[in-house]
């Protein structure tokens, strides 16, 4: 039997009383729910972390399980949070990762820009999850970290996570690494990461961009090698994942803050990464070689005379840090931009130190100034895509309007036309609306399509040969061979040291 | 019949009374008594009457007698009609029984002032119990939608990093758990003391696991409603007669909980738990409406639809107001009272519960 609030006795089963009229209401196990719903925001109160990681769609979310098993304790000040549909969201891996199932029940959703960001930004438990993240205060010494494979719906809607970031912690910096889809994936891969990545540079809902968009191209992350901590080969993902653990390692709040300074300066959000990632001192030599395998290995196309800020994140085993000293890798980072960035305005330097006990260095030069079509197309797909574009396209069935697709056009524009008034961004032969054509060896950087990475891996990479005879080529075609090395204009205004904290 | 001496007022010799042809009728303080002449002995009592059970004297001057109305405790009413012989008799009688009946009849007008009077007296004290009652209810509810206000909002405090409205807030949470324990004995000093130490170090994270078990114990505390009707057993108000009543806090501070559970979601944004509060909102506003008075269905209404549209501006707005239309009902403290109904089918006995 069961009471109702007039006390009347009824059966079981009924949900008003027979007698009053009045709802027959479980008291204790509603209580016990509202006492639940109370202590279930504990992870809200927690202090704010220095750094909130996030994972967006299923490349993004995997990367944060890939990052956080990196080390056998979560990183201190560090929170890490995994986001995807549902269905497609891996409910294991680390319990210190927060996991966000987007309760769609669209099918599409995971496929297409439109829908994958309607359903993120309206998933009723998406403020919580980043209020439990550690987003929940005003707090300038916050950096929000957003991975995501921009080609993929839910990734594509990067720029809400960005938006609810802001929206939680207006002083926080949002860094967003995205990884824009391959040359031979579908059309709606494109079109994912054109809108995605438009709407990561241009400001929407009264909330500004992203402070930095750090883009990387998929094929081009396939060729690239790395070696780990334990002397692993990276590839691709694990790539990827040792990538972004260097980039919250050294771009802490004060160091990304002034990567962003100097950046906007120059109307930059965008940059291109160029990666060496555990390369040995014993191979190499010296940092000056190491440089130069960064360079060689661009994370997407960029070109030499489009750059204009190069920044160095760079991190040294503790035991070697005695060779590592500011000036000294300030004198090589501007030896290297003299070889090869003859335009670099402005550049920034951030040195960590690792525990390891092996002599192997990760560094990585952040390139910005390039148009970010550019980065949108990388090997000449340009074309073809802005030819797909401009046929019969249905925009409702990717959860766009033509107005949204407009705006996005416009964004891109705005963003690359900046550039190129502020000097850098270059003009080619056969750059379309939609992106230069297929880059050539006389002015990209590292390798193009038609000169892949002979053998490839750290076997390759790991050879200063390899890597000498890559500068030669690069010199001899570069800007650097058409005028004298000189000291880049602006560079020593620009330039800046920070970042420098020992692990 | 009975043989007691009484003090006569009046002696008068009756020439009639039923089969008494010559007696005498005796009229005493508080009896009448008829006695019947005996030749050369002593009268006989013929029958007696209580003065109390007079009604009425109806005096007949032509024949000299008059008729007498008693009251019977069992039947109707009786008429006795005496005769005199003589028109001194019959004065005498008459004059001593219409002073009788005045005193009678003021007498009786003066126990019904009497027993009106204590009547309204005990009126008066029920309806005071009755607004002691529900001021001693409402004044509860009160201090519970207080306490659980400051326990939300301390919640929100430390999530948005405001320890100093944390510390204040939770300052409020004890004074309302003292006043608390001191009405009822409703006792949150265990969960309390846990909070004590994690609001002094401010963390966070224990602060907010620790909210959940204080809303527990509070609810199990006013869950025990036997203890909270003790204290007004004397007065034997009856459940069924009072609304609200006991009985009906459980479902108030359910109301009070989920109201500051939709406010604080609203704030967060955390918009599955906005559904889900207000939709316990409006099955606990039923019993809002029904036992404490308060209509709040279109204030519910537009909290669901604004829920619906994840306007936290409006859901404030909403809140906000429900949050007056409570204050007020605070002051004025509305309550209903009818008589118990008798014992049917499926209600109950209306006694104090055990």
């Amino acid at each position: 039997m069961v009471l109702c609030p007039n006390e009347h006795d009824n059966l079981a089963g009924l949900s008003h009383c027979k007698v009053c009229g009045l709802p027959l209401l479980d008291l204790p196990v509603l209580f016990e729910s509202l006492a639940d719903s109370l202590a279930s925001r504990a992870g809200m109160g927690r202090p704010s972390p220095r750094t909130v990681l996030v994972g967006l769609g299923t490349a993004g979310a995997g990367l944060i399980d890939v990052a956080r098993a990196a080390h056998v304790e979560p990183l201190p000040d560090h929170t890490y949070l995994a986001i995807d549909a549902k269905g497609a969201a891996s409910e294991i891996g680390s319990a210190d990762v927060l996991r966000l199932a987007l309760g769609g029940s669209t099918p599409s959703a995971g496929t297409f820009c439109g829908v994958g960001q309607a359903l993120v930004k309206d998933d009723p438990c998406l403020m919580p999850v980043l209020r439990k993240a550690g987003l929940s205060r005003q707090d300038s010494g916050q950096v929000a970290f957003l991975v995501a494979a921009i080609g993929g719906g839910i990734g594509s809607a990067a720029s809400v996570i960005v938006q609810k970031a802001r929206q939680l912690n207006s002083e926080c910096y949002t860094v967003a690494l995205v990884i824009i889809p391959g040359t031979n994936e579908s059309f709606h891969n494109k079109l994912n990461s054109y809108y995605g990545l438009s709407c990561l540079l241009g400001a929407a809902d009264g909330y500004a961009a992203a402070d930095l968009v750090v883009a990387v191209h998929y094929d081009r992350m396939k060729k690239i090698r790395g070696v780990g901590p334990s002397a692993e080969e990276l590839r691709t993902e694990g790539l990827l994942a040792a990538f972004s653990d260097l980039l919250m390692e050294n771009l802490s709040q004060q160091s990304i803050s002034e990567v962003v300074r100097i950046n906007r300066s120059m109307g930059i959000t965008l940059v291109v990464p160029c990666l060496a990632l555990g390369r040995s001192l014993e191979i190499f030599g010296n940092l000056g070689n190491i440089l130069e395998s960064a360079i060689s290995f661009p994370a997407n196309n960029v070109a030499k005379q489009a750059v204009l800020v190069c920044h160095l994140l760079l991190r040294v085993p503790e035991s070697r840090a005695g060779g590592f000293s500011e000036e000294m890798v300030s004198e090589q980072l501007g030896s290297l931009i003299r070889r090869h960035l003859p335009r670099v305005r402005g550049t920034s330097l951030s040195i960590t130190y690792s525990a390891e006990q092996h002599d192997r260095v990760d560094a990585c030069l952040l390139l910005g100034g390039d148009l970010a079509r550019a980065a949108l197309f990388a090997n000449g797909d340009g074309v073809s895509f802005e030819q797909e574009l401009t046929g019969e396209v249905s925009w409702e069935t990717y959860g766009l309007t033509e107005e949204d697709m407009r705006r996005a056009d416009s964004t891109l524009d705005g963003y690359d036309r900046a550039l190129e008034r502020a000097g850098g961004a270059r003009r080619r032969e056969g750059l379309g609306k939609n992106g230069p054509a297929a880059p050539t060896k006389d002015n990209a950087i590292g390798p193009v399509e038609s000169a892949e990475i002979p053998g490839g891996g750290p076997s390759h990479s790991d050879r200063p040969g390899a890597e000498t005879s890559r500068e030669k080529e690069s010199s001899s075609s570069g800007p650097t061979e058409s005028q004298p090395p000189q000291k880049p204009r602006g560079q020593d205004s620009g330039r800046s040291r920070v970042g420098k904290k020992r692990k | 019949m009975t043989t007691e001496t009484i003090q006569p007022l009046v002696k008068a010799r009756i020439r009639r009374w039923r089969d008494v042809r010559s007696g005498w009728l005796v009229i005493g303080p508080t009896k009448l008594m008829v006695y019947r002449r005996r030749f050369m002995r002593r009268p006989e009592e013929a029958g007696d009457f209580e003065m109390e059970g007079l009604r009425t004297a109806e005096p007949d001057t032509a024949s000299n007698s008059v008729s007498l109305t008693f009251d019977r405790h069992q039947g109707g009413p009786a008429n006795e009609m005496f005769s005199f012989p003589d028109v001194r008799d019959f004065e005498t009688v008459v004059s001593a029984l219409s002073g009788l009946l005045q005193a009678a009849e003021e007498e009786r007008k003066r126990r019904e002032e009497e027993a009106a009077r204590l009547e309204r007296e005990a009126e008066e004290r029920r309806r005071q119990a009755r607004e002691a009652f529900a001021a001693d209810l409402w004044q509860t509810c009160e201090v519970v939608w207080l306490l659980t206000k400051a326990g939300y909002t301390m919640e929100y405090a430390v999530i948005a990093g405001d320890w100093s409205d944390a510390r204040n807030q939770y300052s409020a949470v004890w004074r309302q758990a003292d006043r608390l324990k001191s009405a009822h004995g409703i006792d949150l000093s265990v969960p309390l003391k846990e909070l004590d130490d994690n609001i002094r170090a401010e963390t966070g994270e224990e602060v907010i696991r620790r909210t959940g078990p204080l809303l527990k114990a509070l609810s199990e505390g006013v869950l025990q409603t036997g203890a909270l009707w003790d204290k007004w057993r004397k007065e034997e108000i009856a459940p069924s007669a009072m609304s609200p009543n006991w009985n009906h806090l459980p479902y108030f501070l359910l109301f009070a909980a989920d109201h500051f559970e939709t406010v604080l979601s609203s704030q967060i944004e955390d918009w599955a738990g906005v559904s889900k509060a207000v939709s316990v909102l409006s099955s606990s506003s039923a019993v809002l409406r029904e036992c404490f008075k308060i209509d709040l269905d279109s204030l519910l209404e537009a909290a669901e639809s604004s829920g619906g549209e994840r306007n936290a501006k409006m859901i404030a707005e909403t809140t906000g107001k429900i949050e007056d239309a409570l204050a007020s009902a605070f002051k004025a403290r509305p309550f209903e009272y009818k008589d118990p109904e008798p014992l049917s089918d499926g209600g109950h006995n209306g006694s104090l519960p055990e």
